[in-house]
């Protein structure tokens, strides 16, 4: 698996939103159909088969590249970045997430206390703007990255 | 805007941008920003950028006509 890919920020995606699917159900936080009870506890294993297959795959990328490793060390996957062109990059993605959260965040609050969101649509509107953290960041690195190819 | 030299030198010496990148210690991504002027290296890797190609730094960086320093 290539470091790119390690470092991708969909590990955290994934394995947040399954974190947080599991811990929703198991604390009826949001109102799930019952039939869901039974299958909840699959998120939480799913979420340790990401983490074990992120962390295989890591050291295995370490043991053959000794020069170029992924820190295997409590950070966003997506911030794991030891180049400074890429360090640079994560800055300015960063930044992205920034711009995004400086909108979306007052945005949510006026609209909670407009329309007087219950408890389960504002946790869900958290979880989507959490998700679309990730998305700001993938999408903002994906466009910095167009065009860093020519050999 | 920082201008280069570092694609015609890479060229002189036939490496590619994975080649230099080795030798420099970064990604090849980040020499092909640099080629293109997308990202301005650091001192230390500008240094070493130059030592490679056996270059003074400002034989390899400098600035675009009309740009202060």
């Amino acid at each position: 698996m290539s470091k790119r890919v390690l470092t991708s920020t969909y590990w955290s995606m994934g394995m947040l939103t399954c974190l947080a699917i599991y811990l929703a159900a198991e604390w009826n936080v949001v109102a799930f159909p019952h039939w869901f009870a039974n299958v909840s506890g699959l998120f939480f294993i799913i979420l340790l088969f990401l983490l074990a297959v992120w962390y295989g795959a890591a050291t295995f990328h370490n043991f053959r590249h000794p020069t170029d490793r992924v820190p295997l060390i409590l950070l966003p996957p997506e911030l794991r970045e030891e180049d400074e062109g890429m360090k640079f990059f994560s800055y300015k993605a960063c930044r992205a997430v920034y711009v995004y959260y400086f909108f979306s965040f007052p945005v949510l609050i006026v609209s909670a206390l407009l329309f007087e969101m219950n408890r389960d649509v504002l946790l869900l509107s958290l979880l989507v703007l959490f998700l679309g953290q990730f998305l700001t960041y993938q999408l903002a690195v994906r466009n910095l990255l167009k065009g860093g190819d020519d050999d | 805007m920082l201008q280069n030299s570092v694609k015609m030198m890479r060229a002189r010496e036939s490496w590619t941008q994975g080649d230099l990148a080795q030798r420099v210690g970064v990604t090849r991504q980040t020499i092909g920003f640099i080629e293109k002027g997308d990202y301005s290296p650091s001192i230390e890797l500008a240094l070493k950028i130059a030592q490679e190609f056996g270059e003074k730094v400002d034989d390899l960086f400098w600035l675009e006509e009309g740009d202060e320093l």
